[in-house]
């Protein structure tokens, strides 16, 4: 696809993502006739799903961004928000504000200091010749994934009833606040995420050839790799902080918004961006609906909905471009 | 005169009355335990919403079902505004402190001992006006312990409550109370929280005399090391609504077991 | 224009170079060969900014390469490597606009201009027709052709090659070279290439690089770096050198045992 094409077809994912976040806003356990959408307690409940809504496309979109920055860097097709550990640091930080700290904002904290410490640790486990590579950055990440994960484990195993809730259902993802502001810090933080990647796009590009590729372009890969990297784990720590362990999106979306544009990061990221808003959306509303009233916790549903339809990606021939 | 004054009088004196009858509070119980203790007070009529497993007395049976009680339907609560809302272990800081800013109050009920159930039902029986049906219930049950302590004889036996049989799982904090009040001992009372997985091990190292399966039909261990399974004291079918829930109907349950455990 | 003074360069303290010296001229045309591990691509890294030299100086006209910004020698000098993989699938063209990277700026995207100098380099190649095909569905040939195109849209005034032909067919490598004469003859772009047949370098090379164990064991006219004595020494096997007939040049043979 052309940088001509790729505008009315953004408009349309743009279009889809508003219509999207209104049929949330009237989606939900409760039946909230139009007619009486601003008595009090209807009008407190659509506010409350609204704010459910606008977490989905800043979740989905900094999701998606951190998928894109992580395939690229790290020259792997398989990379994703949480392949570098980010997601059990995140999480073991919550659990951890959860269960000792137990202040509101706290365990947001914790789990933003949790997922930021990791990915130093994994840097630092890296590092070799003073350059980073990427199989190293992998192969650490997956290390400390798995150390970080049975710490997590222990606390899950040990903690009281009471807590044990609280902590299982936070890492299976759960995109409903009570206030405004997690929606407005994670939306400006995905959507600077994005625009410094964008503004990255060349370099993106470059990096996809290979580390002596781009840098024979003239490209520093090492300032780049660590400019893009941390912003990818700032969003990804952000979002788990906020919204807990929402896995697959970050790994599809890039997929999916390559085979519909191309690998030109140029297109690719407001593509993949609009993609993870409204791939989150969808599956908020399965969340809300396939067992109403009751709720099924959106990283079950991301998965559940994930993996066919990405097999189902896969499927089809390898290049759809528009030409 | 005297008519116009008198007049006035009853006037008032009914305004009065239905400014008093007027203050039924609306109440959603989020717990079972609270929702018994809502009727025994005699509020029943007051609660507008009840978590799923709310099921004594029978007319709960009938009010409208919010979700389990760390995780209720929220839009739910918010139509039909409560003004307190009884929980068990808490919604977690955010829900709370949203719906206190609705203006919800949020009363936690969640005893670990007898004296504790007494303390939570007072506290109940002050906030709704409800401090002579409060004191009654205490008093009877009290009465009811103490009936039990005067009657019961014999060695105190050591009792396992056994809630799932694989991995084990057990039940301490309040039944630990009820089994001491019974005459017996809950061996896992060490275990601090309500339940947790007891090791096999230890099971054989503490040899209960009586083994409680309560609610799962599960298997019991088959070692003859054990008193229990050796006299083949072991017993089940127990209500885990009755049994486990800190709620007025716990001296039925100390009464019923000290039986169990004397007979 | 290009030269390398007393260089000692490796990897992890390790020298593979030792006190490599040798001056490339404006438009010369120089081999390096060798044998595996003599280091050849150690060399050309050194050369193009990828590691750093333990010791010694490389300046490319002038001016000390190690004080060159990144984006400065990408202007000045390309590098076009064995071979390159694509994770994902780009087109032609935009592969090759990437060649144009070092003159855009930050926030900028390519102009006309620059989809121009593409397309030139394109037909430069022989290879327009394949500007909107991907880049993954070309054969070994063609894409090593666009490679070469990108390398020749940072107007380089030096290009680099490593081993472009060792997995290319015969016909192939003779479009290789036969493009490489004609980019060093017509456009007089200055050629250092690392080439892994003997007599392929001798044919189309004016100068050669003979590199063994890190160090230059002979350097100079494909007739002086092609002596049978020198060639048995570094190679360890018994050759005879003649000339090919059609070229003039000095072919070396191998000697059966």
């Amino acid at each position: 696809m052309n940088k001509f094409k790729i505008g009315p077809f953004l408009f349309i994912l743009s279009f889809c993502l508003l219509a999207l976040i209104v049929l949330n806003i009237f989606i939900g356990a409760v039946r909230v006739p139009v007619n009486k959408m601003f008595e009090p307690g209807f009008f407190e409940i659509l506010k409350l799903r609204l704010f459910r809504a606008l977490l989905a496309v800043a979740a989905g979109s900094g999701l998606s961004v951190a998928g894109i920055i992580l395939q690229t860097v790290l020259r792997n097709p398989l990379a994703e928000p949480y392949v570098l550990g980010v997601s059990s640091g995140a999480g073991l930080g919550a659990v951890i504000g959860l269960l000792f700290i137990s202040l509101g904002i706290g365990v947001n904290i914790a789990a933003f200091i949790g997922g930021v410490v990791t990915i130093f640790l994994v840097y630092k486990l890296a590092k070799i010749d003073g350059r980073m590579s990427p199989e190293n950055m992998i192969v650490a990440g997956i290390i400390v994934n798995g150390f970080l994960s049975s710490i997590l484990m222990f606390f899950v195993s040990n903690s009281s009833s009471g807590n044990i809730h609280s902590v299982i259902w936070w890492l299976l993802g759960n995109l409903q606040v009570y206030k405004i502001a997690p929606v407005l810090i994670l939306s400006l933080t995905s959507l600077a995420g994005f625009l410094i990647s964008f503004i990255f796009s060349k370099e993106l590009n470059a990096m996809s050839l290979g580390e002596e590729e781009a840098r024979h372009l003239g490209i520093n890969t090492e300032s780049v790799k660590i400019i893009l990297l941390l912003v990818a784990t700032f969003v990804t720590s952000l979002a788990v902080s906020i919204c807990g362990i929402i896995g697959f999106t970050g790994l599809m979306m890039p997929h999916i918004a390559r085979r519909l544009v191309g690998p030109d990061h140029r297109l690719l990221l407001p593509t993949s961006v609009l993609m993870g808003a409204i791939f989150l959306l969808l599956c908020d509303i399965f969340s809300k609906v396939m067992m109403a009233p009751k709720e099924i916790p959106i990283g079950v549903i991301t998965s559940f909905i994930g993996v066919p339809f990405f097999i189902y990606i896969l499927k089809k021939s390898r290049k759809v471009y528009f030409k | 005169m005297k008519k116009i004054s008198l007049l006035l009088i009853s006037a008032v004196f009914l305004l009065v009355i239905a400014c008093k009858a007027e203050t039924i509070p609306r109440i959603i119980s989020l717990a079972p335990n609270a929702t018994e203790i809502l009727y025994s007070l005699g509020l029943g009529s007051s609660i507008i919403g009840v978590d799923d497993f709310s099921n004594y007395p029978e007319e709960a049976k009938n009010i409208e079902r919010l979700g389990t009680f760390n995780n209720p339907n929220i839009e739910k609560i918010i139509l039909l505004k409560p003004e307190y809302l009884l929980v068990n272990s808490g919604l977690g800081k955010a829900k709370e402190e949203y719906l206190n800013s609705l203006g919800i109050k949020i009363i936690k009920v969640s005893p670990k001992t007898i004296e504790g159930l007494y303390v939570d039902i007072r506290k109940l029986g002050i906030i709704f006006n409800k401090e002579q049906n409060a004191e009654n219930i205490i008093q009877d049950m009290q009465f009811r312990i103490e009936r039990v302590s005067q009657t019961r004889r014999g060695v105190t036996p050591k009792v396992f409550v056994q809630l799932f049989d694989d991995p084990l799982v057990t039940v301490s904090s309040f039944i630990s109370d009820i089994i001491r009040l019974a005459g017996g001992e809950n061996i896992a009372s060490d275990i601090k929280d309500e339940a947790g997985i007891f090791s096999y091990e230890a099971l054989i190292d503490r040899n209960p005399d009586i083994i409680l399966v309560v609610g799962f039909s599960g298997n019991t261990s088959n070692s003859n090391t054990i008193n229990a399974i050796k006299n083949k004291k072991i017993y089940r079918d127990l209500d885990p609504d009755l049994i486990l829930r800190p709620g007025p109907r716990a001296a039925e349950t100390i009464e019923m077991l000290n039986k169990i455990f004397y007979e | 224009m290009f030269y390398f003074s007393d260089v000692w360069a490796g990897y992890n303290n390790f020298e593979i170079l030792k006190g490599i010296s040798f001056n490339i001229e404006k438009r010369d045309f120089t081999g390096i060969i060798g044998p595996n591990g003599s280091g050849k691509t150690t060399l050309l890294r050194t050369a193009t900014k990828i590691i750093k030299p333990f010791k010694g100086e490389i300046f490319l006209e002038g001016k000390n390469i190690a004080n060159m910004p990144l984006k400065e020698s990408a202007t000045v000098m390309a590098v076009v490597p064995q071979d390159t993989v694509f994770m994902f699938p780009f087109r032609v063209i935009d592969v090759v606009l990437m060649g144009r990277i070092p003159y855009i700026n930050r926030f900028g995207f390519e102009s006309r201009k620059d989809l121009k100098i593409a397309l030139e380099a394109l037909e430069f190649v022989d290879a327009l027709h394949l500007k909107d095909r991907f880049i993954d569905e070309l054969s070994g040939g063609e894409r090593q052709r666009v490679i070469i195109a990108k390398a020749l849209t940072q107007k380089p005034r030096i290009l680099f090659l490593d081993e472009p032909t060792t997995h290319l067919d015969i016909n192939h490598q003779a479009q290789i070279f036969g493009l490489l004469k004609k980019m060093n003859r017509v456009s007089g772009l200055t050629i250092v290439a690392i080439l892994h047949d003997l007599n392929l370098a001798s044919d189309y090379c004016d100068k050669l690089i003979l590199m063994d164990n890190g160090v230059i064991k002979r350097k100079g006219s494909p007739t002086e770096v092609l002596d049978y004595k020198i060639i048995e020494e570094v190679y360890k096997t018994v050759v005879i050198v003649k000339e090919n007939p059609l070229t003039l040049r000095p072919h070396v043979f191998l000697v059966k045992k």
